[in-house]
């Protein structure tokens, strides 16, 4: 037993200061205030919380910056925010506004340095590189990294990238399956089990958990911390029922 | 002009500190970050943070004075506590910077976790104090780790019983340990007298939600650090 708990964390996706949240990252719907939403999560036993800023526009990531400020004042528990990281610059507004720690996908994959300027600035516990992974047979481990919000296939091997940008100086992979993303058909298992036995740092599932047997089959595959979103937007499963299904199941779990 | 007890916490530099603020703010207290050694002696408590590596934050802090400045707020009595990096700079050495002298208040050298588990620790682990302890109670905190105090057996007991020459002595300390693959010690309340005045945190009370702000306004007020509010 590591002692750790396995960490149940909501994602909030952002677009210009709202949540919203897509399905397969289309059809925006807007739900609600994002601070009483990060309270409500708090208090329900979220460990943490995502956030996914999905704005185009520069306006749009310094309102950003002043939500993650507002947020962090109301609420006590870890927040990492993702999304438009390309520079360390970036990555330091978000930081100086109250995240805790800063994930970058696209940007990552562009110029892979950054994650290891992020890591030697901020710490390793900072830097958290999500990786967006689609099935495709012609890879070695059968998934491909996908970029700018799963449009832009990379050729690059998921298993392969990851084990790259953790070697690089990355604290955590954010590992999103698009195929299963907005589904509610659970996890990608099989992407996690190869990701999290070929790296050394701790993997949060992403994509498509929809019920408890999910959470448990996520973290049966070697996912350190299992994220999820609309079902908890939604009100479907509340976080507490997840993590009492999961201490039924002798899985540790902070209740 | 505020009128509320001032917290310090102190500059080390590239830290994000938003977090340890808003901890401040929930406390009533006014948050101050400085690297002014006169400003750190002075503050009704003063938090000593944790972010990035064990050598360059000890330069940092020779550079502005400010090591003398918490041994000196330590040898009054005076409530410090670290987070993080910042409880590891206490002791007196680490695995992560070899050749660096830490603050050297407590026995010790930090070393990289054991155990085989992914590093860093990341998220939510139990903290057990040991018996004795009072600030410290068992709970649910949040640890971003890769380093950690004494994975080796025996050395919760050389902490206790082993005073560095020269340094700020206490009447009586208390660790409490935390597993992860293998036990370290996660937290530590030092007592001058009829005060813990200072408190260790190897976890982020700053982001153990209601726990660790329950934790931090408890040691405020048994420093009498705080106004009643």
């Amino acid at each position: 037993m590591s002692g750790l708990a396995v960490r149940i964390i909501p994602c909030l996706d952002f677009k210009d200061g709202r949540v919203v949240k897509g399905v397969k990252f289309e059809n925006l719907v807007d739900s609600g205030d994002p601070l009483e939403r990060a309270r409500i999560y708090e208090e329900q036993g979220a460990d943490e919380l995502t956030f996914l800023d999905i704005s185009a526009t520069v306006e749009g990531r310094k309102t950003m910056a002043k939500e993650v400020a507002r947020i962090r004042r109301g609420i006590a528990i870890p927040i990492t925010v993702g999304g438009g990281i390309a520079t360390l610059d970036d990555a330091a507004r978000l930081l100086d506004s109250g995240a805790d720690r800063v994930s970058a996908n696209s940007a990552a994959v562009r110029n892979p340095a950054i994650i290891g300027d992020i890591a030697s600035q901020f710490g390793v516990q900072c830097a958290v590189v999500a990786i967006d992974a689609a099935r495709n047979t012609a890879m070695p481990s059968g998934y491909e990294v996908k970029i700018a919000a799963g449009a832009v296939p990379t050729g690059l091997d998921a298993v392969a990238w990851a084990k790259e940008a953790a070697s690089r100086g990355a604290g955590e992979i954010l590992l999103t399956s698009i195929d299963r993303d907005g589904t509610s058909l659970g996890y990608e298992c099989t992407l996690l089990g190869l990701v999290a036995r070929a790296v050394g740092i701790p993997v949060v599932a992403s994509g498509g958990a929809s019920k408890p047997e999910h959470f448990l089959e996520g973290y049966r595959s070697g996912a350190s911390a299992l994220l999820a979103a609309g079902i908890f937007h939604r009100g479907e499963v509340s976080i507490s029922e997840i993590k009492h299904y999961l201490a039924k199941n002798n899985v540790e779990v902070r209740l | 002009m505020s009128e509320r007890p001032t917290l310090v916490i102190v500059e080390t530099g590239v830290a994000n500190l938003a977090s340890v603020r808003a901890l401040a703010e929930r406390l009533g207290m006014e948050p101050v970050v400085s690297a002014v050694p006169e400003e750190v002696i002075r503050a009704q408590a003063v938090i000593l943070p944790g972010v990035g590596a064990f050598g360059p934050a000890m330069q940092k802090l020779r550079k502005n004075g400010l090591n003398d400045a918490i041994r000196d707020r330590v040898a009054a009595g005076l409530a410090t506590a670290g987070i993080c990096l910042g409880m590891q700079l206490f002791f007196e050495r680490s695995e992560e910077s070899e050749g660096m002298d830490g603050l050297g208040i407590f026995r010790g050298k930090v070393r990289r976790l054991e155990g085989g588990l992914p590093l860093p620790q990341l998220g939510w682990n139990r903290l057990e104090p040991g018996a004795g302890s009072r600030a410290l109670q068992p709970g649910w905190v949040y640890f971003a780790n890769s380093y950690g105090l004494a994975v080796v057996a025996g050395a919760s007991q050389e902490i206790r019983e082993n005073e560095i020459p020269g340094a700020p002595g206490f009447d009586s300390i208390t660790t409490a340990t935390t597993t992860y693959g293998s036990p370290f010690v996660s937290a530590l309340e030092a007592w001058r007298g009829d005060r813990p005045s200072v408190l260790l945190c190897q976890f982020h009370p700053e982001l153990s939600g209601p726990f660790g702000t329950q934790l931090f306004a408890r040691w405020l007020d048994m420093n009498g650090a705080r106004r009643p509010l």
